[in-house]
């Protein structure tokens, strides 16, 4: 046809020129890649992340919505074209030292408009500036507050980050000082090691053929037309795959409960849409496709599920797996006290269900395999997007049948996990492909696969019934707690724990010895229900809090006097069900919230503000975070172990287990070497996400490495230190006594004489060699593992069924300030402040960082975010923009304290924070929204604050 | 990905004869771009019609006796950056920086935001309030002029398949006093409800997006009745109501209510 595209095009890629063909459809940011431009980053699809964003022609632009062969004489600019570019490095600078990215994958998109916006204003830069320029871009880890301010900085308008944090901070030694990453400089240059940028052009490609339906037997699959197709290497059906594998490896097996069984593929029957029908291989992702739509699939119909409630009153065809009587997945049950009696004399009883709506973890960068075989060797490695390399390595081997000493996961840097990556399913396919053909194959999960078949989590019900005396104490609480796994939480995901733990720890820091709670988790037609920041943490805090609040109106009570009434009082304090708290500021950070905040103030400012017809609301409520999971019958174990080895040159390299996900640990773990060596932080390397180079370890979840590689890092480094003291005094010629260690220096003080890290390594490792100079210390190495086992932890189940999975307990207060508007159901949140208590703090500027993250999830997950259902179990989010993550305009204002108040039971006295801010979020600002909508009396029992279900409450209040 | 071909034409005739072949026209591609991606395309291959050679589509500004035409390929980020469009038609800024974002607003065009057959559209319902008129090529190569509105309810919103849009003519002198508002759930997401009015003297002209699967215009609405006015009109109207997993009909007009309250007290 005249006026066809010609076959090449040629375009300036940061200065350099480039010719080539392309796919007719090719997107840029899909070209860039294959063109070996690893900045660019795909999460969306669909122009709303702008994690791709590059300049075409001097313009910011999306290239995930640029067609490549529409690039044709064009300049093309992406991040790593900015190498040379003050402004860019002046933007990096700041990034760094304003603590503005985590897992840095959308960062190279969020310089590129940084720099765009900074280019557009320059002296005139604000605020607002800032956001309108940087609205095209999301970022799910940092919350936006840091990359606001590290835009203003590079303004010039205000302090770095690290500045103003050293200043407040009185640091001696490492530990606790605000020093940047260490993992920033490589993720800021678009040189971040994720999966996608280990693809190579002559990989094969993974597509997968989902089910379109909820529920429903699998009569026929025909696969004649698609294997015609040219460019097809295989199509598997789960029928035929069985003989090349064994069933799901459950991530949790534990408390009797029951399993599917299921494989990656299904074999005879769908339980939700989005179920893996078929595996096709190709030589392209197009081949791929066009193959995927000449499969012909004939179902049969079965009762769909939708709704937990419903799928517990199943029966026969309504049940999901063929192997149970009922769709409940587990039914736990804990009594302990006198409730009835207490409730027959209580003053008060109050009754609420109160439910929080499905939403889950969005990360930006979704899930992702290259899987290489080799038949010969019969050894494996795969690239992937996991928090638990060493995890996943166990559940390949067991389901492939191959020897975990073949098996090698290389993680590399992972953009957000949250939870999300903690298990694995989907993931099995491309694996399959690789062993069955013995060639690489890659996988890259679309967003919308990721919405359809990838994780829920939250979605709870729970009935509360509180006993109160008159003077507001609690005497006694009863929860009933059904939770939708959608079709699994324990085997292809790992969610399950979150009701558990709603159950657990819903007396929260209170007193009270008469509980009684039943958690049901109920499997229904969804996708599986995984880990999510919080795991139930944020249930137990929704339901004792709104409990509280209940109680308090009924009382004509102050809210926050029925919670100082009923506080615990002092430590260690056993919640009734178990767990134990081992210290903490529980009524400190209370108080002090409650004095920063200046509550006075503000209700003079609500008052106000009513009497011009706008509503403000305020609520400020207390939690526990406990930390630092351990879950018998899993491979989330108590215990990690660490690497470290001086080497000859006196550089310094820890190896863990330990996945960095975003949170630092580069930065962090060097910190705690660092100290405890005697060296400086710039001569430790961390090393992680390769399960041939680290010790073996549970991976990354629950907030646990500040206690568990912290402490492993220690009792490694103690040991190295010993014999470094043993060789130092022998080169130096004195007692042990005598010697200084500073900054990679060791000095004998009464000489004055010193060597370097470097001068005394080498004497170990060469001249005159550990013979000599380490004969008298336990080992002749610089090089120690160590081990830490967290004491606070004790599975054997007492008499009454209770033990302790987790080991930390950080406490905390948390404030909302929120306007709704009750015409359009819009609630603005205009403040969030936190005083929280994490023990130790290893680096306070990445820990709030950790905390305003978690903020912005769950204010997401409140007012935007949601996975919803049609009847027939289709799900009715496809895309990002419809899920409804919050962008940088949803930020508001936020402030973080911090009281310590060390762990006792780990030597530095750290605890974790990693899940702060996911925990009260949701019911502070459920408080904040019930009491600005007081003058027209609603009350909010739902995290579902969206503006048409808070028209919807609204109204039906009306009515 | 479905395409299957990106033809760039030489001429109108080519164009159009591609499109009633059931080409699709691409400029921007920020909306068109997205659609196909998710497959919302039910068709196993697409031909892409890339416009970027056809001459004749617009791709300035002109001012003539106060009637300030639009080209069609003009970029969103262009159009807020016209000073005419700066000094009198305030309506169109504000839509503008309600679309997208930065790099969105790069690359889209204003014709692609009329024919992109959302019925919310930022400048489907700002240009429809400020009564613009569209020009157009047909399928015989003639070259036609018709209001906005009716386009849209006669063709765009049936499909594109028989002319193409040249520019947008508006008369400034109905803009001077003009505003576009909208609600959704976070800063510039796609509009739950939008509204964009004109004041003339004392009346008030306007279109509401969100409500119908077609955009509803409203004219000669008396400033003090605005928003009871233009409520009943809302309520009364016979048109296919639209509901969706956002709002609701009825949560739809308690919106419009809160923008028309605001827009009432900003005039």
């Amino acid at each position: 046809m005249k006026g066809k595209i010609k076959e090449n095009i040629s375009f300036i890629l940061n200065g350099k020129n480039i010719e080539g063909k392309f796919p007719t459809g090719a997107f840029l940011c899909d070209s860039l890649k294959e063109l070996g431009d690893k900045s660019v980053r795909i999460g969306c699809q669909e122009g709303v992340c702008g994690a791709c964003t590059v300049e075409i022609n001097g313009l910011l632009t999306k290239s995930c919505l640029k067609l490549t062969n529409t690039c044709a004489d064009s300049e093309i600019v992406t991040i790593a074209g900015l190498e040379d570019d003050p402004l860019t490095e002046k933007v990096k600078s700041s990034f760094t030292n304003c603590h503005a990215l985590q897992c840095g994958y959308c960062t190279a998109g969020m310089i590129m408009s940084s720099r765009n916006v900074l280019k557009q204003y320059g002296d005139k830069l604000t605020e607002s500036l800032v956001k309108d320029g940087l609205i095209g871009n999301i970022c799910r880890c940092t919350g936006y507050k840091n990359i606001i301010h590290a835009v203003m900085h590079t303004a010039g308008k205000v302090q770095s980050l690290v500045e103003l944090e050293n200043k407040e901070t009185d640091v001696s030694g490492k530990i606790g000082e605000a020093i940047t990453r260490t993992e920033d400089g490589r993720l800021m240059s678009g040189r971040g090691k994720f999966t996608d940028n280990y693809f190579k052009n002559d990989d094969l490609f993974a597509y997968i053929l989902r089910s379109d339906r909820a529920h429903a037997i699998i009569d026929k699959i025909d696969k004649r037309d698609a294997e015609k197709q040219p460019d097809v290497e295989l199509i598997l059906t789960g029928q035929e795959a069985q003989s090349h594998w064994d069933p799901i490896s459950p991530t949790m097996d534990l408390l009797d409960l029951k399993l599917p069984k299921r494989y990656p593929i299904a074999t005879d029957k769908v339980v939700f849409v989005g179920e893996p029908i078929v595996l096709i291989i190709a030589r392209s992702q197009e081949a791929a496709q066009l193959a995927g739509e000449k499969v012909r699939i004939e179902y049969k119909d079965l009762p769909i599920n939708t709704k937990a409630c419903d799928s517990l009153k199943a029966k026969e065809d309504g049940i999901l797996y063929d192997s149970w009587d009922n769709n409940v997945q587990i039914d736990f049950n804990f009594e302990n006290g006198e409730l009835e009696n207490v409730f027959s004399s209580a003053d008060l009883i109050v009754e609420e269900t109160i439910d929080s709506h499905r939403f889950g973890a969005m990360p930006m960068e979704t899930r992702a395999v290259r899987a290489d075989f080799d038949s010969f060797e019969k050894s494996l490695i795969v690239h992937a997007s996991t928090q638990v390399p060493h995890q996943f390595r166990i559940y390949l081997s067991r389901v492939f049948g191959l020897k975990e000493n073949s098996i090698q996961i290389i993680a590399g840097d992972v953009g957000g996990g949250f939870g999300s990556k903690l298990s694995m399913d989907t993931e099995y396919l491309p694996i399959l492909g690789s062993i069955i053909l013995g060639k690489p194959v890659r996988w890259h999960e679309s967003r919308t696969e990721w919405i359809h078949a990838g994780f829920g989590a939250r979605d709870y019900t729970a009935k509360v019934k509180g006993a109160f005396d008159k003077s507001g104490k609690l005497k006694a609480l009863e929860t009933d707690i059904i939770a939708d796994m959608g079709c699994d939480g324990a085997e292809r995901a790992c969610g399950l724990g979150m009701p558990l733990n709603g159950g657990t720890f819903a007396l929260g820091p209170y007193v009270c010895e008469n509980y009684k709670t039943r958690v049901r988790c109920v499997v229904t037609n969804k996708a599986p229900y995984n880990a999510y920041r919080g795991f139930g943490k944020d249930l137990a805090n929704m339901l004792i809090e709104r409990t509280l609040d209940i109680a308090a109106d009924k009382l004509e009570m102050d809210q926050i006097l029925i919670r100082k009434k009923n506080l615990l009082k002092s430590y260690p304090h056993q919640i009734v069900t178990g767990p134990i708290l081992e210290n903490g500021t529980q009524r400190e950070c209370l108080e002090r919230l409650e004095q920063i905040m200046n509550i006075s103030a503000l209700r003079e400012t609500q008052s106000q503000a009513l009497s011009n017809n706008r509503f403000l609301g305020i609520s400020l409520i207390p939690y526990i975070e406990p930390a630092g999971a351990t879950f018998p019958s899993s491979a989330f174990q108590n215990y990690e172990s660490v690497n470290v080895r001086v080497a000859a040159d006196g550089s310094v390299q820890v190896q863990t287990g330990i996945q960095s996900i975003g949170q630092g640990i580069e930065t962090v773990y060097a910190q705690v070497t660092a100290e405890y060596l005697g060296c400086s932080v710039e001569d430790v390397g961390v090393s992680w996400g390769d399960t041939n180079v680290t010790p073996w370890g549970s991976g990354t979840f629950s907030s646990r490495g500040a206690m568990f590689a912290v402490g492993a890092i220690i009792k490694a480094a103690t040991k190295i230190k010993k014999r470094i003291e043993i060789a130092s005094a022998i080169l130096l010629n004195c007692d042990k006594e005598a010697l200084l260690f500073e900054n990679g220096k060791i000095t004998n003080k009464i000489t004055d004489k010193s060597i370097s890290f470097k001068e005394l390594s080498y004497a170990v490792y060469v001249n005159p060699g550990a013979e000599i100079i380490l004969d008298q210390a336990d080992e002749p190495s610089l090089e120690a593992m160590g081990t830490y086992r967290h004491p606070q932890v004790n599975w054997k189940a007492d008499e009454l069924g209770r033990a302790q999975f987790y080991p930390a307990h950080s406490n905390g207060a948390e404030g909302a300030l929120v306007e709704v508007d009750p015409n359009t159901g819009d609630v603005r949140v205009l403040k969030i402040w936190i005083v929280a208590d994490h023990g130790k703090i290893l680096n306070p500027l990445l820990l709030k960082g950790q905390i305003t993250g978690g903020i912005m999830q769950q204010l997401g997950g409140t007012l935007y975010e949601k996975f919803d259902y049609d009847s027939e179990g289709r799900p009715l989010q496809k895309t990002l923009k419809e899920y409804g993550i919050p962008n940088i305009w949803s930020t508001p204002e936020i402030e973080i304290h911090h009281l310590e108040t060390k762990s006792p039971s780990t030597e530095v006295g750290a605890k974790g924070g990693g899940e702060d801010g996911c925990i009260a979020t949701s019911t502070a600002i459920m408080g904040a929204v019930e009491d600005a909508l007081r003058p027209i009396g609603v009350k909010i029992t739902t995290s579902d604050l969206s503006p048409k279900n808070l028209k919807k409450i609204i109204e039906e209040n009306r009515i | 990905m479905p395409i299957s071909n990106i033809i760039t034409p030489e001429n109108m005739e080519e164009a159009l004869e591609l499109l009633g072949n059931g080409g699709l026209i691409v400029s921007g591609g920020q909306a068109l771009l997205p659609e196909i991606r998710q497959g919302n395309y039910h068709k196993t291959s697409i031909d892409l019609i890339n416009i970027s050679k056809l001459t004749e589509l617009g791709s300035d500004f002109e001012v003539n006796n106060n009637i300030l035409s639009i080209g069609a390929r003009i970029t969103i980020g262009e159009l807020i950056q016209n000073q005419d469009i700066l000094a009198n038609a305030k309506l169109l800024i504000e839509a503008g920086y309600r679309l997208g974002d930065p790099q969105i607003r790069n690359s889209a065009t204003l014709g692609g935001n009329l024919c992109w057959g959302e019925p919310r559209a930022n400048f489907l319902i700002a240009l429809i309030a400020a009564s613009t008129t569209i020009k157009y090529i047909d399928k015989s190569l003639k070259i036609e002029r018709i209001p906005l509105k009716t386009l849209y309810e006669q063709k765009i919103s049936h499909g594109i398949r028989d002319f193409i849009l040249l520019s947008a003519e508006i008369s400034l002198k109905n803009t001077t006093n003009s505003s576009y508002q909208e609600f959704s759930r976070q800063k510039n997401d796609l509009a739950i409800v939008n509204l964009a009015i004109v004041k003339q003297d004392n009346l008030i002209s306007g279109c509401i997006g969100g409500l119908f699967n077609l955009p509803f215009k409203f004219e000669g609405v008396e400033k003090s009745k605005l928003v009871s006015d233009v409520m009943l009109l809302a309520e009364t109207a016979k048109l296919t109501k639209m509901n969706s997993q956002f709002a609701d009909f009825d949560h739809r007009l308690s919106i419009l209510k809160s923008i028309l309250n605001k827009m009432s007290r900003a005039h």
